[in-house]
């Protein structure tokens, strides 16, 4: 992935586009990246779960104490609370945006005074619950709210699966988009 | 633009012609009225400028029928030097006919963009149906891809399976509430659909 938020004299935030099959590796890629320059990270996983998340990055031999997880998958999948996890909130559904925005609220609160950075994986994966309409406001909230703490994001997303209106939408939202497919950059 | 209200945008093209066509009218009442002393056949011709108005305008081409109707009493009055009954039954006919034909334009104008609304918003929804229908089946299939690759690769905790499988389980079951959301639309659309067929869609 060639690019690094050290470029970035303010802390910014980027639209990732991905295709479906390079996500996963995307998201790796990128929690690599950012591990190397000394970034906690925040990841917001609607698709996969923590548990498969955690294996992957220390395969990939990322420090684990820097990554802190919102998830909203693992308790919905199990239908029950599970075993408690360290750095990670569970949150009741991918389609309870009102606890997924606690979540992260009190996770950028426990963080703050560092060097943080938010990676949402992904914005296709919400379309499966949420409408939208809703998507664009929930992640309006948060671009808000990272602007507001000074906090980079990363969105990740396939392209081809979106409604253009959509996409311009989320592009409204950020600083840049880089589509990783076709290498290319453009302001958002 | 509230519904009901007629076109307010600058078309130059329209103005000039009815511009030019109510200048010709008032020439037709000098050349044939004032002049020839004839007062009947050419006011026909200006029914052809009021219709045309009120199509475009709606009722405000009132002002147009009211400018020909004044016109044609004056020059009537000037012809006879009295008021006749005629002329004025004449005016008030291209103020009715006028307000009349503008009401029914204003109308069908209201209907039409109701109509585009209505489309405009059925479009809206099919395609965020139809992106929330193909967007999900691709995150699951992608899913069961990337599974399949760490089962066979033993990179997944035995224990994580179950939970992943019955998330993509989960996934599939909103996909069917999605779609079924969708079938109800469509239903509600067209009620020439059988109960049979109402249910098989929506349940």
């Amino acid at each position: 992935l060639a690019f690094s938020l050290k470029d970035a004299k303010e802390p910014h935030l980027y639209l990732i586009i991905a295709p479906p099959a390079e996500l996963r590796s995307k998201n790796i890629e990128l929690i690599r990246m950012l591990d190397a320059e000394g970034y906690v990270v925040i990841v917001i996983t609607t698709n996969q779960l923590c548990s498969v998340l955690t294996k992957n990055y220390e395969s990939g031999g990322i420090r684990l104490e820097q990554i802190w997880f919102v998830d909203a998958v693992t308790r919905y999948a199990m239908g029950r609370d599970p075993p408690p996890v360290k750095n990670c909130r569970f949150v009741s559904s991918p389609g309870n945006l009102t606890d997924l925005g606690i979540a992260v609220t009190e996770t950028l609160k426990e963080l703050s005074g560092q060097k943080v950075c938010l990676l949402f994986d992904s914005v296709n994966a919400m379309l499966i619950y949420i409408s939208s309409k809703n998507i664009t406001r929930f992640l309006h909230f948060v671009t808000n709210k990272l602007r507001l703490l000074n906090v980079a994001g990363i969105f990740l997303a396939v392209e081809k699966g979106l409604d253009p209106d959509l996409m311009v939408q989320l592009i409204t939202l950020v600083d840049e988009v880089i589509d990783t497919d076709k290498e290319i950059r453009k302001p958002g | 633009m509230e519904a009901g209200a007629v076109e307010t945008d600058a078309e130059p093209e329209k103005m000039a012609t009815l511009a030019f066509l109510t200048i010709l009218c008032v020439l037709l009442e000098i050349l044939m009225h004032y002049t020839l002393g004839v007062s009947i056949g050419y006011t026909h011709f200006f029914y052809v400028v009021l219709v045309l108005a009120a199509i475009w305008y709606g009722k405000k081409a009132v002002i147009v029928a009211a400018c020909l109707a004044v016109t044609h009493i004056a020059v009537a009055y000037f012809v006879f030097s009295e008021a006749l009954w005629v002329p004025v039954l004449r005016a008030v006919m291209f103020v009715i006919v006028t307000l009349l034909v503008g009401a029914l334009s204003e109308e069908q104008k209201a209907s039409a963009r109701l109509l585009e609304e209505s489309n405009e918003r059925y479009i809206g929804y099919i395609k965020e149906a139809a992106m929330r229908l193909r967007t999900p089946v691709e995150v699951v299939g992608g899913n069961l891809l990337a599974l399949k690759q760490d089962v066979e690769e033993k990179k997944i905790p035995y224990e994580s399976i179950a939970v992943e499988l019955s998330l993509q389980a989960k996934h599939m079951d909103q996909i069917r509430v999605n779609l079924i959301d969708l079938n109800m639309t469509i239903v509600d659309g067209f009620g020439e659909i059988s109960p049979a067929s109402r249910q098989f869609l929506t349940e």
